[in-house]
């Protein structure tokens, strides 16, 4: 009976471990891929990535718990918001700079504190 | 004597009325807008839709990575060339509904319709732009329902409503936009409902057209 239990009691650990490694993948900040990093920042920080300059066109993805949708949001150089395209979860949306120094980057108008999984990159 | 003012009251009250009756004709005539009230939309093929030349091509590339063709654009009705937002409706293989949104500055990869509102009947898209004070400035929504959806409205921030043309492409699904540079006519939610009147789905828009500058 105790070996039973102690079974029982390993056998749960190990589906809770590999749970929150699961968990934890989902929420992993790899910035060679999720380019703009996996924080959130608010627009008026300007910690979206400056890549606009001396070209025309941008793309970004991303991918978020939670909620359904986030924004892609261009701003100035300083930070200043122009524009914010809802995305859908998973979508991918590609962007015309208005100026060479605009930035691009994720902005979670569900919740301000969530992170946002988000990757920018030159072209479509 | 009295029967004589009354033929003349009787008179007096038909010109009246159908001088009134006139007076309605030619207000309908001389301002459709005003009677119209509604968020009108219309669609034609994208080839022939009055948007900017590296927009279209854009969008027709995406339309190619999906494997779709026949592209068609849907756009608020009387949108400008450069203030243009709407939704690209194409054909995959199998006749699959697909479809792009974009705005003046942006787009969409194609989305799979069925994929996109096998969990809601209604997929809303939302583009804002910002006034020189930080405040939006522009709204524009783009919509997406079955064709179980028989009618959308509109509730706009000044508290009134607004019924939404649905335009289709010919398959499965509709599709509505709507535009606005004025704060009391921004959208703050959408119902949607089936022919019976009920209400399938509703989408509340507060967050979505609110400024981005309200978190830390």
């Amino acid at each position: 009976m105790q070996r039973l239990l102690l079974f029982c009691l390993v056998f749960a650990a190990a589906i809770a471990a590999s749970a929150s490694i699961g968990v934890s993948s989902a929420f992993a900040c790899d910035t060679s891929y999720w380019t703009v990093g996996c924080q959130f920042y608010a627009a008026s920080t300007g910690h979206t990535i400056t890549q606009f300059g001396g070209c025309c066109q941008m793309s970004i993805y991303t991918t978020f718990d939670t909620y359904s949708t986030d924004k892609a949001i261009v701003t100035t150089a300083g930070g200043g918001w122009i524009s914010a395209d809802v995305m859908q979860y998973g979508g991918t949306d590609h962007v015309y700079a208005y100026d060479g120094n605009d930035k691009l980057g994720c902005y979670n108008q569900n919740a301000g504190t969530m992170f946002v999984n988000c990757r920018v990159y030159s072209g479509w | 004597m009295t029967a004589v003012r009354s033929r003349r009251s009787l008179l007096a009250a038909l010109v009246v009325l159908v001088l009134a009756a006139a007076a309605g004709v030619v207000i309908a005539v001389a301002l459709p807008g005003k009677a119209a009230a509604r968020a009108e939309s219309r669609i034609e093929p994208l080839a022939d839709a009055p948007i900017a030349p590296q927009l279209k091509a854009g969008i027709a590339t995406a339309a190619q990575r999906a494997k779709a063709n026949g592209v068609q654009e849907v756009a608020a009705q009387g949108a400008s060339a450069t203030d243009r937002a709407g939704i690209a409706v194409a054909h995959a293989a199998g006749g699959r509904e697909v479809f792009a949104f974009f705005t003046p500055h942006s787009f969409t990869d194609f989305y799979s319709a069925a994929d996109l509102t096998a969990a809601t009947p209604l997929i809303v898209q939302t583009s804002i732009r910002a006034a020189s004070d930080g405040s939006t400035g522009h709204v524009d929504i783009m919509g997406v329902v079955p064709r179980s959806v028989k009618s959308v409205t509109l509730q706009l921030v000044s508290g009134s409503s607004l019924p939404a043309d649905l335009v289709n492409a010919g398959g499965g699904y509709s599709y509505f936009t709507y535009t606005s540079d004025t704060p009391t006519k921004f959208p703050q939610n959408v119902q949607a409902f089936a022919a019976d009147g009920d209400q399938v789905a509703a989408h509340d828009l507060t967050a979505d057209i609110a400024p981005p500058t309200n978190a830390g």
